[in-house]
């Protein structure tokens, strides 16, 4: 199926919320999703598993611009700590360790400005005024579900880069199976139909037909 | 020194007094609604709009396109006519089918597209679509209007004009989809393209060509059924042919979740009011074009009928103050010092809410080279606003608080009837409702529009907290307050993003909401039905597209 950006936004809003996060914490999942779809980069499955782990709920400690769960084998909510990221302004370097699907800390620090890289185990992404690019390396390590650490540090030499702006031209086709359990939190924000709300919540019981 | 360069400017009014929802609910278009802009740009960048195809029976079932050649890019509506019994034509957004469905897309649809077209449009929402398609909508019929007017044009006769005047439009739309929803462009797509890129302006397009296609198709029929004894209408009573629409609850959630953008429009109307205020001196054709609109007003509100018994008395009102307006406003006032601001202080100390707002409509009416280009500058990219600052410390914050939100702090929300309803969305038809919380199940599942209590509750947790903590640390620790600290940001910067009211009290009355945002697009004879829906008119009164380079532009939203 082909969705818009603006229907990935709309899900990623409500099944985070669904799942049980702040609603400002989802307001940041549904922006870093858009980020995510408008650069053809996948975010269904990364977003799935996220829910499914309530990693948000997780106690925090933080040490200068150092992140961590404050449980030994805790792991911390990338939305979560991408949000504080954002929030910390365009100081270097921050750490964030036990982090669950680092990629989804990349449209945190694409808000930053200047040159910067952002790095965890066998994956680095570059950031250089908005833009954003990799060297050549294996898409696994770039959507890995956990990493000890992720590291925000000013920018290293790259050799070849690629850009990983390949721009959204209208309509993302999504993994089906990945959108569906997106759905299914989704869902949990609704709220069922009584004969009351039927009647009073849209406030129409006039006749329509004139 | 002469005395009149050392006054003051007229300062735009302050959000306090514009955005309590009681003065809201109480505007009314103006020269800056959006689709008066539409109609200006495409008069003057000629715009081209032709009929293509027109393939509809009897009945009104089958397919018509039109295209429109908007500067460098070229657009069509393709509408889909329907065999709709009675029993299944509603305004709700439960409807599942329609007389007409419509969709406005790039380009011109090869065969192949309006197959794909045909076998989703007529679904609407149920339907997908691409980024090619920009905007969906659907119509019904105002059966009594439609066929009256159908019978008396093939009979050889123009319609009754107190009937036509009565109702307004042939087709009321019931819901208009843009900005990706269902697979169609999203907004980002639309934002570089200048013909399209002010708020909403696809969306009016669309209803504007809805209107020609609901007027070809009475004249089809009638031609159709009376052969060659069928007349056409007379083109002065086509043009007093609007299209109506429906609208409930589910646009009132916009003005809340976007207050960057609600900012921008709030701005620009108020700006165009402080300009047309501070004038030292009103030219004479801004006199002309005045005294021309107020007159045709009384006709207008003549015809602003409604069954709802509190806007009625309003309307009545109104016309009153008008009149009051009227004898106020004699040639002392206008050929005196800052006679508009005359105008509009007089309606501020003696008239009702509804007049004043008509008076800043009718005052900023005249002056187009003053404030037209505004219009251009009501869209924002609100991924720019977005960002929260985390270096803030937590005490500057609560001073935003207490700056900008006295009407949330003031509110007691211990009292059940401060925090009554809630808003949220229904499982049924994914729309959002108002509940009521003490009598309802479903609050867990509140939507986040109770700004006021949410703000309330963030300033309650920043009195525990030390003045210097940084946000960024409150924040991660309080998530819960995260989407109020945005706001409290938002609003440090603009002014007008919040609605003053507490959009969860027992006394809510969410028209004043709709009837806010319906002003911006431009509607007209507001129409309540109930306090959470109400029935409009669009474009009444506009010229057709092939008037548009005439002499008709000016003043035609105040009716014949």
């Amino acid at each position: 199926m082909i969705v818009s950006l603006n229907e990935i936004e709309t899900i990623v809003l409500k099944a985070a919320r669904g799942a049980g996060m702040a609603w400002g914490l989802a307001e940041e999942a549904a922006q870093a999703a858009r980020w995510l779809a408008a650069r053809c980069l996948p975010f269904e499955a990364l977003f799935a598993s996220l829910l499914e782990s309530e990693a948000w709920r997780s106690q925090v400690r933080i040490d200068g611009t150092s992140l961590s769960p404050r449980l030994a084998d805790g792991w911390l909510c990338p939305i979560q700590a991408g949000a504080w990221l954002s929030d910390l302004g365009d100081n270097l370097p921050v750490r964030i360790e036990r982090v669950l699907c680092p990629l989804l800390l990349a449209p945190f620090a694409a808000r930053r400005k200047g040159q910067f890289e952002l790095a965890w185990e066998g994956a680095t992404l570059l950031f250089d005024v908005g833009a954003v690019a990799s060297p050549p390396q294996r898409l696994a390590a770039l959507h890995i579900a956990r990493t000890d650490a992720a590291e925000l540090k000013p920018a290293g030499v790259f050799e070849a880069r690629r850009s990983l702006l390949v721009p959204n031209k209208g309509g993302s086709s999504i993994d089906v199976a990945g959108w569906s359990k997106l759905q299914n939190f989704e869902a949990r924000d609704y709220v069922p139909a009584s004969l009351g709300s039927r009647l009073s919540g849209a406030g129409a019981a006039l006749s329509d037909n004139d | 020194m002469a005395q009149a360069a050392a006054r003051e400017t007229i300062a735009l009014r302050p959000a306090k007094v514009v955005m309590q929802l009681e003065r809201m609910g109480a505007f009314h278009q103006t020269r800056l609604s959006f689709l008066r802009a539409l109609l200006r740009r495409m008069s003057a960048r000629k715009w081209r709009v032709a009929r293509q195809r027109f393939d509809i029976d009897g009945l009104g079932v089958g397919t018509a396109i039109y295209s429109v050649q908007a500067e460098t890019r070229r657009y069509s509506l393709v509408a889909f006519g329907h065999q709709l019994a009675p029993e299944k034509r509603t305004d709700r957004v439960i409807a599942e089918e329609w007389d007409a469905t419509f969709v406005l897309c790039d380009g011109t649809p090869d065969e192949l597209a309006l197959e794909r077209l045909r076998s989703n449009v007529p679904l609407q929402e149920a339907g997908r679509y691409l980024a090619s398609e920009l905007v969906l909508a659907r119509a019904n019929r105002s059966v009594r209007l439609f066929d009256q007017v159908v019978a008396a044009l093939a009979a050889g006769r123009q319609p009754d004009a107190a009937a036509v005047e009565a109702t307004g439009y042939l087709m009321r739309t019931t819901a208009v989809y843009g900005n990706g929803k269902f697979g169609i462009a999203d907004r980002d797509l639309l934002k570089d393209r200048p013909e399209l890129s002010a708020p909403f302006r696809a969306e009016m397009l669309i209803v504007y060509l809805i209107r020609s296609f609901t007027l070809d198709l009475v004249e089809h029929l009638a031609m159709l059924t009376g052969g060659k004894n069928a007349v056409r209408l007379d083109p002065g009573l086509r043009r007093r042919f609007g299209i109506g629409n429906a609208t409930g609850l589910g646009m009132a959630p916009f003005l809340v979740k976007h207050p960057a953008l609600i900012d921008r429009w709030m701005s620009a109307r108020e700006t165009a009011l402080a300009r047309v205020r501070n004038l030292d001196r009103a030219d004479g054709e801004a006199v002309a074009l005045f005294r021309t609109a107020l007159a045709k007003s009384h006709r207008l509100l003549a015809n602003w009928l409604t069954d709802d018994a509190i806007q009625m008395p309003r309307i009545e009102r109104l016309r009153r103050d008008l009149v009051d307006l009227d004898r106020f406003a004699g040639a002392s006032v206008l050929s005196g010092d800052r006679p508009f601001d005359a105008l509009y202080r007089f309606a501020e100390s003696n008239l009702s809410l509804e007049a004043q707002e008509y008076v800043v409509t009718l005052i900023i009416e005249p002056h187009g080279a003053l404030v037209d280009e505004l219009a251009e500058h009501m869209g924002i990219d609100e991924a720019t606003c977005f960002r929260i600052d985390g270096s803030m410390r937590c005490g500057d914050l609560k001073a935003l608080i207490q700056t900008h939100y006295d009407f949330a702090l003031s509110v007691d929300f211990e009292k059940e009837d401060a925090r009554a309803r809630f808003w949220y969305v229904s499982e049924e038809k994914l729309e959002p409702r108002l509940g009521e919380r003490f009598k309802e199940p479903g609050m867990e599942r509140e939507q986040p529009l109770a700004v006021a209590r949410d703000i309330h509750s963030l300033a309650r947790a920043l009195d525990e907290e030390a003045p210097e903590t940084r946000l960024a640390a409150f924040l991660l620790a309080r998530p819960e307050h995260r989407h109020a600290a945005r706001r409290v940001q938002i609003a440090a910067r603009h002014p007008y993003s919040e609605i003053r009211d507490n959009l969860i009290g027992a006394d809510l009355r969410p028209i004043d909401i709709l009837r806010c945002k319906l002003a911006f697009f431009g509607a007209t004879r507001f129409d309540p039905r109930s306090d959470k829906w109400l029935r409009i008119t669009l474009f009444q009164g506009a010229p057709f597209p092939d008037e548009l380079q005439g002499e008709g532009l000016a003043l035609w939203a105040y009716g014949g």
